[in-house]
Order: C-alpha cells, then structure tokens, then sequence
C-alpha cells in the first residue's frame, strides 16, 4: 500500500519524466489545487521511492520553456510502474465495491 | 550571478536537515524553491508571507522527521554490523545481559508512569540532597583535618573560670614539669596599629613564645619563623605576617622578607609570611610576635594572661596532660594561697585544639545531621509507599511472569534494578541540591561558624552521597521487592488482577510504614521546635541597652604620640564634641568594651574602706571606662543617682557607678549610692558611686551578668589603673546609623589622621551577631522539620488516595444501600486519623528519648516541653487531616452506578 503523497507522484511520472517543481505543479492542477507540496515533503518521499527502487534519475536536462538551467528530472523505474498499476488495481476494486454497497454519493462522475 | 536574499536564507534552512538528506537534495530543493519564488514574484506580500510560512511549516515538519529516519537506518546498520561479529559467543554472559534487560526494562516503566517517576525522584533527591548538603557542612568543619601537623597531637590548655588564663610563672612550671607535653608555648593576644599604607590599620597580633610554630607543625610560605634567641626581651624586634595581610597591605611583594613595618609606630622586620588559612590562634591575628617573656623577673602568679598550645608527647594522652597539670595546679592552690580565690579551685582544662575550635559547634551538627538522616528516612518510607501501590496495580503483570517461567530471584532482581535505578538518579539530583544547597548555607552562615570556608563538595561528600543513595534504594526496595515476588499467581490470575478484601496484609504494611514516618516526623519536628523556643527565650532576653540606631567604630591612638592620660582624654574628649555636633547625632561616647563585643575581664577591688591583704580575699567586679553620655548613647537606663557629666573630670571628686547586679551583690538591702570602692592597688584613690544602671548583658545574650562598676574615663587613668587608648565610639542617630560614618571618620581624620577607624558596625549587628550561629542552625533545623512534616503528609495522602482508589466498588456499594456522604466520609478519615495519631504516640514517646541529646542546646526549655510537644501535635493533625480530607472528598464523589460497574 502506498502513501497518498507517493501514489501521487508515481501517477505523474508515470505520463513522463518530470523535475521535482513540475511534479508539484501537475499535482496541483489534478487536484485543483487541493494538494500543494512543499519542497521537504517532496523530496523526502522522491527519495523514499528512490530507496525503494521505485523512482530513478533520468539525468539533467534544461526545463521546457525556461532559462537554460539545467535540472534532474526523475523518472519511474519498471519496479515503480509495476508498484503503481498494483496500487491502482487496488484502489478499482476498492471504488467498485463501494459503488456496488451504493457508499459513493450519486451524480458525480 | 549573485543569489537573492531569499534563496539564501533558504539554503540557511536547509542546514536542518540531516547532511546525507542535503548532500543529495540540497540543490533540487534550492531550484524547486527559486522556481516557487518565480512564480509567485506577482504575488502580493500577502502571498509571499503565506509562502515562507508554508516553507517552513514543512521544514518543520519534515526535518525531524528525516533526522530520526537517518538515526533509525544508521543504529540498524550497527546492530547488523554487531550481529553479524558477535553471534558466535552472544549467549555466554546471560546475567549481564538480562541485567541489560533489567535496566531497560525499569527504564521503560519510568517512562511510562512520568508523574510517578517526578514523584520518585523528587522525593529523593530532597532527602538525599538534603543529607549531602549538610554532610558537606560537617566534612568541611569536623573531618577535614586541620591545617596542622599531627592534628590530634596539638593541645589547647587553659583554666576553669574564673583564673581562665594562665600566668608567666605558671607557664613555665607547665613547661618545665609537664611531662606530657613534648613542647609547650604561650600566647597572649595584643591589638596594634600598622602605618604606612593609605590609612593607618588596626591590626590582632599575637604575642607568642618559642616553640609555638613548631608545636602547630606549620612551615612558613616566605622566610622563616622566629628563632629562640627572638624570644628573648631586648632581642631585635621581628614580626611574621598572616597571608591575607600579606595580600591586603603589602601587595604580596616575594621579596617582602626582610622589609620593615611600621607597627605601633615601631620599625620590625618581617621575618616570614604564613601560607593562607593559617590564623592559628584566632581568625582575625594578623601579624605573631616574640612573647620575649622575661625569665629572670616574671610577672605575678595572678596575673593570668596567657594562653597555652603544647605537643603530647609520642603516647601521651591529653587525659595524662590534665592528670599532671591538676596535680600541679593543686599543689600551687596550697603553696601560694594569697594567690588563689579560696573555694574556688585552680583547673587545668587540656583539649585537642579540633575540641576547642569546633566543640561549639559539633552539637549543632549533629542535631541538623540527625534531622537530615530522618527527613531521609522519610522520604524512603514515601517511595517504598509509591512502589508497593504500584506493585500492587502490577500484580497480574507479576503473575502473569511467574506462571510463565519468572523466577522469585528474577523478580526480586528486577524489582531492585528498578530503585537502585531511581536511587542512583535521585542521588544525582540531590548532589545537584547539595552543591546549590551548600552555596545557600554558606552565603548565610554568619563569620562565627569556624572553618566556613573549608565547605564544598568534595571526594568523601562525593562517597557519602553515593553510599545512602545505595542503602536508601535497599531500603525502599526491599520491602516492594518481596512483596512483589510473593503470592500465588494463579489466585492472582484468577482473580483478574484486582484487589478486593485480599490486600489487608498489604494494606497493613502500607499502613504501619505511614505510622513510622509520622512518628520520624514528630521527634524532627519536636527537635526543632524546642531550638525555636530557645530562640525566642534568648531573643526575648532584656538585654539592657537599646542597640537600635547605633553605629559603632573601634579607634586606636597609637601609644607613641599618646603617651599621656592627659592626652587620650583630651582626643576622645574633643572627638565626642565633634561627632555630637554632627547633623543626625543624639548622643556619642566612647567605652573600652561595647557590650557582646567580647568578654570583660574581671578585676579585684576594695570596699567601702576595707583594704585586705591577700588577693584572694577581695571582692572583683568588671570595669567599664566610658564618657559622659555613655549611658544615653546606649539607653541603658539610670535607676538610682545620676549618670556622669563633663565635670567628672581629672580633678574632680572620683566617681563610679555600678550596676545592679553590683549594687545587689555588695551591698544587699542598701543603696548602693555613697559607697565607696578602690582597685587593689595601693595608689588608687577611693571612688564615691553616684548612680546604679540597668544591668547590661555585656559577655553575650546567653551569659550572667557580671557585677559591673564603670568609670569615667577622664578619671580612669587613676581611679581605674589607666585610661584605655584603644576605645569604641558609639553614635546614636536619629536616622540611618550608617549615614554618619564619613562625618564621624571625618571628625577623627580632622584631629589626628593617624589614628585608625576599624570594625565599623551598628550595634544591632553586633548584638545578633552573637546568637547568629544558633539563629542559623535553627532556621536550618525548621526548614527540614517542615520539609519532613511535608514529606509525612504526601505520605498519609499517598495511602489513602491509593486506599480509596482500590475501595470505589465497596464505596459505591455502600452509598447504593443508603450510606450517607458524610459516614463515607468519616470512614475514609477516621482511617488516615488513626494512622496519624498512632504515629504521633510513638513520635512523642521517640521524641522524649532522643530530644535528650539537644540538652547543651537548649537554652530556657527542658527537653520535654509541654508547650512545643502541643504545637506538633497540632501542626501534624492539621496536616494529617488535610492529607485524609482530599481522598475522602474525592470517595464521597463516587458514583454508585458508575463503581459497581467497574467490577
């Protein structure tokens, strides 16, 4: 089972490798702004997930559309996509057993 | 580039993190962060606040939370690392490692329970601090030896009142005849003036004779000590000085040996510097002198004035010393009976020198050392109290030990580890106290205490401490310890672990341990009461004079520019004129001797015309050279007649007055005014009394009152052998008695600035200074008594807390079948009373024994004092009752439903 925080930046490395502030801003956008982290909390867990060999470094790269500093970007290892599909496999068959016990409120998709 | 102020104070705040944590993140952060601060440039300063806020509630809480992470993995790559090097042999030391157990097993239970523990560890360290503290007191004071050489070996010797001293020809029979002695000196005390530095300074000397620095066995830190030949008259005059002159006056100049001083305005060559803390025979001697005695024309058997300091001999005894010297002091009595006052015996006293100096003080020491050892006590009755409640709550934890496999040895093993755990820790704290402790004791002990400055902590303190932290875990562990390891675990188990009716004997023990440490209180309790009452006794002594609003100077003409009576009596004459003119002065006069400043001597005298021959036969009384306003300046009342004038000068008719005492003793049924007295001396003229005075307790709060005649000092170079040169001023001020100090020294610079001012001080000073010692050790007394009253409360409370705690259901019970509060109340009381009032029986009945051995300290009160025995009666109930009266509430709050539910 994984931390929200982790699940959170596995789901959005999983569509690319990203460097820690584009992680924030992607999870705030999917969030709608509801979950904001801060640079502690994030890398404690990137590196967490990296002890666990579920993250790795991609190397440094400039950042599309900024200056030409150059930052790591992080990308998921197969241990870490194979984690994160488990993860969402469980999380489905959480939804769909709540929905068959009618616990999710009607009329939102 | 440079960086912006922002980015570095965030790489600042990065330092919080663990240095593996930075070494890998550091820059990614400082980028994610500069990205942030980018972002948010158009933001207000609103926002930036909300910013740095959210920053650094995340350092916050992430940086604690990586560093215990980073403490976890490295102790879990030790603990890898030694399994895998010590699996071979790790099961051959079992008991030190299920000791390791032990200890953290105890540990962990003092975690868990921290109020209980604080408890504990306070109670502990009050007693054992309070133990140290003053063992420290009587280390520095009695077992530190004394700066001698063969301590033990150095001998005071002196005489029973009322000869006190010893004479010249007395001395040397001693010497000669004494077989006892190895070495016997003389000394003799003598005040001096020192000149030559800013101001000239009133000095202590003491006179002594060969031997008496080889006698103390204490070598000279510069130069040397003086020589036979030195103590010869005519000899060169030659001095040695104390360090702390040394220090003051000559700056420690190395290469002082050899200078000269300026002493009573004779040049003397110093000859050698003693090493500090040397003040042999007095605190305040300053400079030693040959005694240069005379041989070959001594002074009169009677004129006892010295004081004597011997060796034993290898294998005397200072028994032996006194056996010798009583057999000469009897044969003298016979031989010379002019000398001796018939009936009154001649004794010879000889004691260690740690007698005489520490002898007053002792008993003090040993009343606050038995105190201590009793608030102790006390406290090991509380936490043996605490661990037994709490053994009982661990009943079932215990069975539960034992039916799977826990040995008794085991239990019990535990059980100590446990308080020598809590032994040892409130041995620390109450080192802690100690060391504070002691530094209050001696910022309040007053000058008197002899050897203040030797208290401190110190390797044996260190030991002592160490020792009853040990003996006190034993005692309050043993008892919980058996307790614990006791009992059948399967009725325990069966049981649930709780008590009903079953913990009766439990409730016995618990209960007789209270009864003891009530009793313990009261005989403290009793014990410093009784010191309070002797202070209150002393401290309403009529003391015969009114020493408030008194200031007080000691002056010194110096004897070469005064040579003349004519001239002492016109400086003080003039001196008195002037400070009465100052603004704020009532009245000033001088005397030779302020009352309690020191003891007067006693000398004999002729009555009413009675002239007889032998000194034996004369009356004696203690003289008293004064000026004019002498009895205004002190308040001392004028009962009969009148005080003196100016007009009792030189000249006039010779005048006394006396005191009552004198009056009553002398001339019993008369009036003392119009009798007449004279010095035994044929030249002396006859003294008319005109006044009698309140009697003035001169020699201390605690002495008689000797008969007292006083002369006006204009006629006492006649009428009284000589007019004192050496006098003490006494200023009574309508304001502040010290505001008149410059004016007064002032008065004294302006008619001879060569004169010394010394001891400056109010008179109320010197007259608390005189019982100051008993007032500490008093003050000292009270504050463990109500420290041992205290610790005797919690414990009442502590067992009928826990009493009411263990009986909610039986509680409940009652008040659902109708019990009234107020006969549940009375139950819970009547228990803890029972207890209390048990206590105290045996407490009285421990009192009267031990309170015996205050009896050289009491001072108006017998060691069974009906009144301070009703007091600590009273105090304890008191306290017992409030101690009863929390729990008893609290059971009267008991919900019946609620209590019989519990079960």
């Amino acid at each position: 089972m994984l931390k929200p925080v982790d699940l959170l930046i596995l789901t959005m490395l999983a569509t690319g490798e990203r460097h820690g502030y584009g992680i924030r801003q992607d999870i705030i956008d999917l969030t709608d702004g509801a979950v904001r982290l801060e640079a502690g909390n994030l890398y404690r867990s990137i590196g967490r997930l990296m002890d666990d060999g579920l993250v790795d470094e991609s190397g440094r790269r400039p950042a599309a559309g900024a200056d030409d500093e150059r930052r790591r970007y992080y990308k998921l290892t197969p241990a870490g996509r194979r984690a994160l599909a488990a993860e969402l496999l469980r999380l489905r068959a959480l939804v769909r057993f709540a929905e068959s016990r009618k616990l999710l409120p009607q009329g939102r998709t | 580039m440079t960086r912006p102020a922002s980015e570095r104070a965030y790489r600042l705040l990065l330092r919080c993190y663990p240095k593996r944590f930075r070494e890998r993140f550091e820059d990614d952060m400082t980028e994610f962060q500069r990205d942030r601060m980018r972002d948010a440039r158009q933001l207000g300063w609103r926002d930036a606040l909300a910013l740095w806020c959210g920053v650094l509630a995340d350092v916050a809480r992430t940086a604690p939370a990586e560093h215990a992470a980073a403490i976890a993995a490295a102790r879990r790559e030790r603990r890898l690392a030694r399994v895998t090097r010590t699996t071979s042999h790790d099961t051959g030391d079992g008991m030190i490692s299920s000791m390791r157990h032990d200890v953290r097993y105890a540990l962990r239970g003092m975690g868990r329970r921290p109020a209980f523990t604080a408890v504990i560890l306070t109670t502990l360290a009050l007693g054992i601090g309070a133990n140290a503290a003053i063992f420290s007191v009587v280390n520095g004071i009695l077992l530190r030896s004394l700066p001698f050489r063969d301590a033990d070996r150095v001998v005071d010797a002196r005489h029973l009142d009322p000869y006190y001293s010893v004479s010249e020809p007395e001395f040397m029979d001693y010497k000669h005849e004494v077989r006892a002695f190895e070495q016997l000196a003389a000394n003799a005390p003598a005040d001096a003036n020192l000149s030559g530095g800013d101001e000239p300074e009133r000095i202590e000397a003491a006179r002594v004779s060969d031997g008496f620095f080889r006698i103390l066995g204490v070598p000279p830190a510069l130069g040397r000590t003086f020589t036979p030949e030195e103590d010869t008259p005519r000899s060169e005059r030659v001095i040695v000085i104390s360090d702390g002159l040394w220090r003051r006056h000559f700056g420690a100049d190395p290469h002082i040996v050899g200078k000269s001083a300026l002493i009573n305005d004779v040049p003397r060559t110093i000859v050698g510097v003693m090493p500090p803390r040397f003040d042999f025979p007095g605190a305040s001697i300053t400079v030693w002198t040959p005694l240069r005695l005379n041989t070959d024309s001594l002074w009169t058997r009677n004129n006892h004035y010295l004081t004597m300091v011997g060796k034993l001999a290898p294998g005397a005894t200072v028994e032996r010393a006194s056996a010798e010297m009583n057999t000469l002091d009897r044969r003298w009595v016979i031989a010379y009976p002019e000398t001796y006052f018939p009936g009154r015996p001649l004794v010879s006293v000889p004691m260690t020198v740690a007698d005489k100096l520490l002898g007053g003080t002792r008993p003090y020491l040993f009343a606050l050392l038995g105190a201590v050892g009793f608030v102790l006590l006390i406290a090991c009755v509380n936490v043996a109290n605490l661990l037994l409640a709490r053994g009982e709550s661990r009943r079932k934890e215990l069975a539960i030990r034992t039916a799977l496999g826990a040995s008794r040895k085991r239990i019990v093993r535990q059980a100590l580890t446990e308080s020598a755990i809590f032994a040892v820790a409130g041995g620390t704290l109450g080192l802690v106290l100690a060391w504070w402790g002691g530094r209050v004791i001696l910022a309040l002990a007053p000058e008197s205490v002899p050897r203040v400055g030797e208290i401190g902590i110190d390797a044996r303190v260190l030991a002592f401490t160490f020792a009853i932290s040990l003996v006190t875990g034993v005692l309050f562990g043993l008892v919980p310890a058996l307790r614990g390891s006791r009992g059948d675990s399967a009725d325990t188990l069966r049981e649930g672990g709780k008590t009903s009716a079953a913990g009766t004997s439990l409730r016995s023990a618990r209960g007789a341990l209270v009864v003891a440490e009530v009793a313990l209180a009261v005989v403290t309790l009793t014990g410093a009461g009784l010191m309070v009452r002797s202070l209150w006794k002393l401290q309403a002594t009529e003391i015969g004079f009114d020493p408030s609003h008194v200031m007080t100077m000691q002056l010194s003409l110096p004897p070469k520019a005064y040579e003349t009576d004519e001239r002492i009596v016109a400086f003080y004459q003039q001196l008195t004129e002037r400070v009465r003119a100052i603004p704020g002065v009532r009245a000033a006069a001088v005397a030779g001797q302020l009352p309690m400043a020191g003891g007067l001597s006693m000398w004999s005298i002729f009555l009413d015309g009675r002239v007889v021959k032998v000194i034996s036969e004369a009356p004696s009384a203690a003289p008293q050279q004064v000026t004019a306003d002498y009895f205004q300046a002190m308040r001392i009342p004028v009962v009969r007649g009148r005080a003196f004038t100016d007009a009792d000068r030189d000249g006039a008719p010779f005048v006394t007055v006396v005191n009552e005492t004198m009056a009553k003793q002398f001339w019993p049924g008369q009036d003392a005014i119009g009798h007449t007295l004279k010095m035994f001396n044929d030249k002396s003229p006859w003294a008319t009394i005109v006044g009698v005075v309140k009697d003035v307790r001169s020699g201390g709060i605690q002495e008689d009152v000797p008969p007292t005649m006083y002369f006006p000092h204009a006629q006492a170079g006649k009428s009284a052998y000589y007019a004192p040169r050496g006098m003490t001023i006494a200023v009574r001020t309508t304001g502040e008695p010290s505001s008149v100090v410059p004016a007064v020294r002032a008065a004294v610079r302006a008619l001879d600035a060569s004169v010394p001012v010394s001891l400056v001080r109010p008179m109320d000073e010197i007259v608390s200074a005189s019982i100051a010692s008993r007032r500490f050790s008093t003050a000292l007394l009270a504050t463990f008594a109500a420290l041992a009253l205290v610790l005797a409360g919690i414990g009442i409370y502590g067992v009928i807390a826990y009493g009411v705690s263990q009986r909610t259901y039986e509680i409940g019970l009652r008040m659902a079948l109708g019990a009234q509060r107020r006969s549940v109340m009375a139950l819970v009381m009547t228990q803890g009373m029972r207890m209390a009032m048990l206590g105290l029986a045996l407490g009285i009945a421990g009192a009267l024994a031990v309170t015996r051995a205050l009896g050289s300290l009491l001072v108006g009160v017998t060691a069974v004092d009906v009144p301070t025995l009703g007091a600590v009666s009273v105090a304890l109930a008191v306290v017992a009752a409030l101690a009863c009266l929390l729990p008893a509430r609290r059971a009267t709050n008991v919900s019946p439903t609620e209590a019989l539910r519990t079960d």
